[in-house]
């Protein structure tokens, strides 16, 4: 059984969703791009015929992250996480505009504040629509952990685009760690 | 811990929000929620986020269709590289085969010729087939058995020369007739041991040899299938060994080495006489 084109087309189809999700883990486009591509050729070499992969979308995202962090070791980089308890640390710079991009902007610079892990996890569910199974098992960290870090990111982003100023206004509401 | 009513968790209203709560709770959820507006608020602002989230990332990350075809063409020629790698490989590995089937058969350099004048004759090989019998096989086995055991040099032998009670005895069992080595020293090879090796005509006994310089010989013994159950002395060569070989009395034996022509050809006639041809 040997690849054939068909099997790049099938990879056709998630490359816009794999360009989001490399844009948040990156930060940086060109990074991006470049991170895209490298897990595209790795997809390509581990094709080996239809039927091969049933899951495609979390298939691809899980050679992408395996990418992101493989560079992140060999670069050594140690990204700045805002830790959730810093509470002061990130505030909402503007009113949300009524104007569509401009509240499109802001949320993304909410979203862009938060921390990684926060931010991987919202997207990769709320934006990609993945299950939580399915973004456990590409992140390899336990469901738990994705759950909370979604209610923490949702929260936090809540926060910072209605600007209420006022966290977990529910004390029930509040996680105790 | 993640309680937030005595029933509801923190999880069931993510999965609320993401649409993927078990529908058996929605019921159970959505009272919750009624009894808790100030939650159900927040709720409804997660799916807004979530819807404006997605325009989001669709505005902020648009479609690049000339970046994507850029970006498939080079998928492209990246698979096309795997595949004549494959091709290659495969080609490789059919040459292999070929080259083995060659080796074993129609390939086999049978210099009869190189003893009297040419009048040796090797019964069960015309050359055509793939199977071995008589004699041409039994040089083969010596020479796979010679290549594999001859170069290990920390255990050449299963049962050494200090052993050689055993081993014959061992060896005659399985073969199901008397087999003992014979003595090359005069000729300046010592006895080192031996082993029962499989072939594909039965078990079959090795006994290897070694002079001073290192030179090393192997006897491959074994009862003929059905070919070639009397066979005069004959020089061959297989996996690269050059050798004699020759049955007497249903009994063949091939001797192999990386000694000169002449001296192998000594040590086999040696052989053949101690074994009781000749």
């Amino acid at each position: 059984m040997t690849t054939d084109r068909s099997q790049i087309n099938r990879l056709a189809d998630h490359i816009p969703a794999l360009r989001r999700y490399a844009r948040v883990l990156s930060r940086d486009g060109r990074d991006a791009e470049d991170l895209v591509q490298d897990a595209l050729l790795r997809a390509v070499d581990r094709l080996r015929g239809p039927g091969d992969v049933i899951n495609m979308k979390a298939w691809l995202f899980t050679i992408l992250h395996n990418v992101f962090v493989s560079r992140l070791r060999k670069a050594q980089v140690r990204r700045l996480d805002i830790s959730l308890d810093d509470e002061d640390t990130v505030q909402p710079e503007t009113a949300p505009s009524q104007e569509d991009a401009l509240r499109w902007r802001d949320l993304l610079r909410g979203f862009d504040a938060l921390p990684d892990d926060q931010r991987q996890i919202l997207l990769l569910v709320a934006v990609e629509g993945l299950a939580y199974a399915e973004v456990a098992a590409i992140l390899d960290i336990p469901i738990g952990t994705v759950m909370s870090r979604l209610s923490r990111g949702r929260e936090k982003l809540r926060q910072l685009i209605d600007g209420d100023g006022q966290p977990d206004k529910r004390p029930e509401l509040r996680r105790v760690k | 811990m993640k309680e937030i009513d005595r029933a509801i968790s923190d999880d069931d209203l993510q999965a609320y929000v993401d649409d993927c709560l078990d529908p058996v709770r929605l019921p159970e959820i959505e009272a919750y929620l009624a009894a808790h507006p100030e939650v159900a608020q927040r709720l409804d602002a997660y799916r807004r986020q979530r819807q404006d989230l997605r325009q989001a990332f669709a505005a902020a990350v648009p479609p690049q269709p000339a970046a994507d075809l850029a970006l498939l063409h080079q998928l492209g020629a990246h698979l096309a590289r795997r595949q004549q790698r494959r091709l290659l490989a495969a080609v490789a590995m059919i040459a292999v085969i070929i080259g083995a089937g060659v080796g074993g058969g129609s390939g086999w350099l049978l210099r009869g010729a190189a003893i009297g004048s040419g009048n040796t004759t090797i019964a069960g090989d015309d050359g055509s087939g793939k199977d071995l019998t008589g004699v041409a096989a039994l040089a083969d086995e010596a020479g796979a058995a010679h290549v594999v055991f001859a170069a290990d040099r920390k255990r050449p032998v299963e049962l050494d020369a200090a052993h050689e009670a055993d081993l014959t005895k061992w060896l005659s069992n399985r073969l199901a007739h008397p087999v003992t080595p014979v003595d090359l020293a005069a000729a300046g090879f010592r006895f080192m041991g031996g082993r029962l090796i499989a072939t594909d005509h039965g078990p079959a006994a090795l006994f290897m040899y070694d002079d001073d310089k290192g030179t090393r010989l192997s006897l491959l013994i074994r009862p003929m299938a059905n070919a070639d159950l009397q066979a005069p002395l004959s020089a061959v060569k297989a996996h690269g060994v050059d050798g004699y070989a020759w049955a007497q009395h249903g009994i063949g034996f091939s001797l192999v080495g990386a000694a000169d022509s002449t001296r192998l050809q000594q040590l086999a006639s040696e052989a053949q006489r101690q074994s009781g041809g000749t």
